[in-house]
């Protein structure tokens, strides 16, 4: 009978062991090395962070400048009641280092759009996880002379899209998306926001290990009211 | 075909009039909170509603989720 691992002493080996054989141990590899930044800590960022951290990327930068609110508990699911008031950087980074000791999770204070934030240094790419499209842009514009990728996601209602931007090689989010700077939109389903947070860490990995099927130049739509996933190829 | 008389042809077809007035604006653009892609691109960079769209073109509606 195994001998189950003692507790705060768990190998990747273990830790991976139920996803590695799918995607190969090059790959496993290649996330370990990677360093990546997920930008918001909202519902997309709970999801995308918590599985970008299971998954076991090497690196992992948490953005966010705001304190977590009892609104945000109905999706945000790394925060409990007790981290009402906390900063979402601060009771992030805690909850997802509990969750896998491995992975180097680190605090990054700031609003994107502010004057003096920049992205962390060393990141490969960018995990759009911000509440609106002002912000947004100004991320892109990060993200542009930066030269990483972005997985974008957005969610409103039961409806979400993702898409990965390339700069200089698929269209921009202001292609895709002009002019909503005044677009905000406070309705959220949590499932919605699971979703996509999820499939953007998912695309994550696909940039990353270099998988087939990732999102460049095309859009992942997202209908929850009626269960449906719909891929649209970009001009 | 424009991408209005589309829109307007889909909202008969699907007996629901009231698309026409939530989707379209008054000039040739949709309204705010409106995506439209013709071919893979937003109809703003061209000629808006006004956007001539041929057989076999592919015409996507969606709301841009903008939350997070």
């Amino acid at each position: 009978m195994p001998v189950p691992p003692r507790r705060g002493r768990i190998t990747p080996e273990q830790y991976y062991s139920r996803h590695s054989p799918l995607l190969g141990e090059e790959c496993l590899q290649r996330l370990g090395r990677s360093a990546l930044a997920v930008v918001g800590l909202g519902g997309l960022g709970c999801a995308a962070s918590t599985s970008l951290v299971r998954i076991g990327v090497g690196k992992l930068f948490v953005i966010d400048s705001d304190r977590v609110e009892p609104s945000n508990l109905n999706r945000q699911f790394l925060y409990t009641p007790e981290d009402i008031g906390r900063s979402k950087v601060e009771a992030a980074c805690e909850h997802l280092r509990a969750m896998n000791p491995l992975v180097e999770v680190v605090p990054w204070q700031g609003r994107v759009g502010e004057q003096g934030f920049s992205l962390p240094p060393g990141i490969e790419g960018v995990v759009d996880c911000l509440d609106n499209f002002r912000s947004r842009y100004a991320l892109e514009e990060l993200v542009r002379q930066a030269g990483v990728f972005m997985v974008h996601g957005g969610v409103m209602g039961q409806f979400g899209q993702l898409t990965t931007i390339i700069p200089g090689r698929t269209p921009s989010l202001r292609q895709l998306f002009p002019s909503m700077e005044e677009v905000i939109h406070r309705h959220v389903l949590p499932q919605a926001a699971t979703i996509v947070g999820t499939l953007q860490a998912w695309e994550a990995v696909r940039q990353l290990c270099g998988l087939e099927g990732a999102l460049h130049g095309k859009i992942l739509s997202v209908d929850l009211l009626n269960n449906e996933m719909r891929t649209i190829s970009l001009g | 075909m424009s991408v209005r008389e589309v829109i307007e042809a889909a909202a008969r077809q699907l007996n629901r009039p009231e698309m026409v007035s939530k989707l379209l604006g008054p000039e040739a653009q949709p309204r705010r909170g409106t995506i439209i892609l013709v071919r893979g691109r937003n109809i703003l960079h061209g000629k808006g509603l006004d956007e001539i769209v041929h057989p076999g073109d592919e015409v996507c509606l969606f709301p841009p989720a903008g939350g997070g």
